[in-house]
């Protein structure tokens, strides 16, 4: 492709100032060729005074003024001083312009889906956050989907600040496609690969002298440019979070009790009986959707699940739910009102047999109330026909939401009391 | 014209400051365009050069900075531009001249700033 001649920059320079300008279509002819006629005269003047044509062409274009400028002072001349304040700035950035450079509608591209993006997962996932999280995470997208529409705008009025933020959003998302793929060999981003295709164009020349006759971006600006980047990683991250508005570890208390009947040394039945409290409970524990549904699967990640462990030697419950002959009582009453808690009268939950042994309830921190006492209980007939040996140890873990959890282990001789524990569940056994 | 910073059929500041010239508004800027063309008609380009200069080179404006206020002084009836042609392969030229009312706008300009002359010199001694 041959470079632009010196009179076809000059015509260039004419379209990006008219091209940032709000003025009608008769209007524009007019000042087309009265601003041409004057570059062309300053053009032929600088070859006179002794310059080449192309170094007369950029002194004419430099002493000229900067297009947004001179595009936006056009707008007011025309325009009211609000019109040309807010409609006159956002038309040419709707419309577009004509003489894009290579690479202007990819980054453009960039910033339009990261916006979109940000709206739509923002809602999607913010929705499901906690209280304070939530409006952490919230004002964090706000401000960084607020950057990216300034600099949507901006780009297309070839500010090099933009162009900035389109590069260190692009490496960005880039380095976080390539983390994401490290940890999730299935997970591709896709404004990951977006990015790449952005890249390649955005350190190219011509879109460096697309916004050449804007100001350099300072120190200042560019640590605001990185942060305003980093603020999209926060919803990311809030999930990590404190939330007073939440209940802790140190707000439940669990103890344990194990009741053995033994036969020849051995226990062949007996009951494990969690007592469970909550001095506080979460204010809305799922965020703003609704609470758990009864359709809900067990092992939703919004879930808290309450796990009675079998011991350590072998499997001690039996898992034929049609032989129903052993190991299928599991009761949560709530102590105060005596009403069955399983039933869905306070709580919703369920039970499933897994073949690790393990016996699960889902419980709906919802519907969990403070300083009510809470009983579980699950009766246990050893599958083994000699029976457990004569202290199994069982674990019950609580755990809230994947976020957090309290567990304690109990045998026939010595009841147990709850400790926090970090999350997810390690599935590894024996008793400490 | 409302004060010798801005007058009213121009007012605001300029979008780029001239260098030197601290704080000379659009109103100031349009003044000093319709002192050049009340002399003779002119085009943008020598208006330019004139106003560099006259003021040798104190007022040393972005060129292009000239337009917004000729459209600005045609908008509001002050000044009124016509097309000439110059000759094969150089582009037309568009003249500006006074209008009567551009006229009443440079005597009223002329007077504000000359009582405005005065109220300085009244303080700072003559300038």
């Amino acid at each position: 492709m041959r470079p632009p001649t010196p009179a076809e920059r000059l015509r260039s320079h004419v379209d990006r100032i008219l091209d940032r300008a709000s003025v009608r279509g008769g209007d524009r002819e007019d000042l087309v060729e009265e601003l041409y006629g004057h570059l062309w005269q300053r053009w032929q003047d600088g070859m006179t005074a002794g310059l080449s044509t192309d170094a007369a062409a950029d002194a004419a274009i430099s002493g000229f003024g900067e297009a947004s400028r001179l595009g936006q002072d056009m707008t007011s001349a025309y325009h009211s001083r609000l019109y040309a304040s807010t409609i006159g700035v956002l038309l040419p950035t709707v419309l577009g312009v004509d003489d894009k450079p290579y690479g202007y509608g990819r980054a453009r591209a960039l910033l339009f889906l990261t916006g979109l993006f940000a709206v739509v997962g923002g809602v999607v996932y913010l929705n499901a956050q906690t209280p304070f999280r939530l409006l952490v995470g919230a004002a964090a997208i706000a401000m960084a989907f607020c950057m990216t529409v300034l600099a949507y705008r901006a780009f297309a009025r070839g500010q090099r600040w933009a162009l900035v933020y389109v590069q260190v959003l692009g490496i960005g998302f880039v380095a976080e496609g390539v983390l994401e793929f490290l940890l999730k060999p299935v997970t591709i981003s896709f404004l990951g690969i977006v990015s790449i295709f952005v890249l390649m164009a955005a350190f190219d020349p011509k879109l460096g002298s697309w916004v050449s006759a804007s100001r350099r971006t300072g120190k200042v600006l560019g640590v605001v440019i990185a942060a305003s980047v980093l603020l999209y990683s926060v919803p990311l991250a809030v999930v990590a979070m404190p939330d007073p508005t939440q209940a802790s570890p140190a707000d439940l208390s669990i103890m344990v009790r194990v009741d053995c009947t033994q036969t020849g040394g051995l226990v062949t039945s007996g009951t494990v009986t969690a007592t469970i409290r909550w001095a506080r409970t979460d204010f809305l524990p799922y965020g703003l959707r609704p609470a758990m549904s009864q359709t809900d699967e067990l092992g939703a990640s919004s879930t808290s699940i309450l796990a009675f462990d079998p011991g350590p030697n072998g499997t001690p419950f039996p898992h034929n739910l049609e032989g129903g002959v052993v190991g299928t009582t599991f009761t949560l009453v709530d102590a105060e009102t005596r009403r069955n808690a399983d039933a869905g009268v306070t709580m919703k939950s369920w039970s499933a047999f897994f073949d690790v042994g393990a016996f699960y309830k889902g419980i709906d921190p919802g519907t969990i109330q403070a300083n009510h006492t809470y009983v579980a209980s699950f009766g246990f007939i050893s599958a083994h026909s000699g029976g457990l040996p004569d202290d199994p140890v069982f674990r019950i873990r609580y755990d809230h939401q994947g976020r957090w959890g309290v567990q304690a282990y109990a045998t026939c001789t010595q009841p147990g009391v709850g400790q926090p524990v970090t999350t997810p569940d390690p599935p590894t056994f024996p008793a400490p | 014209m409302s004060d010798h910073a801005g007058g009213e059929h121009t007012g605001g500041e300029p979008a780029q400051r001239p260098t030197g010239v601290p704080h000379l508004s659009r109103g100031d800027f349009g003044l000093l365009i319709l002192g050049l063309i009340s002399r003779r008609e002119m085009y943008g380009y020598e208006i330019v050069a004139e106003l560099r200069a006259t003021t040798q080179g104190a007022i040393d404006l972005p060129e292009g900075t000239v337009y917004p206020a000729l459209r600005r002084l045609e908008r509001d009836g002050i000044v009124e531009g016509h097309w000439v042609e110059v000759g094969a392969g150089a582009p037309r030229r568009r003249y500006y001249r006074l209008t009567l009312k551009g006229e009443h706008a440079l005597a009223d300009g002329r007077e504000e700033w000359r009582q405005f002359k005065a109220a300085a010199e009244s303080l700072l001694g003559p300038v």
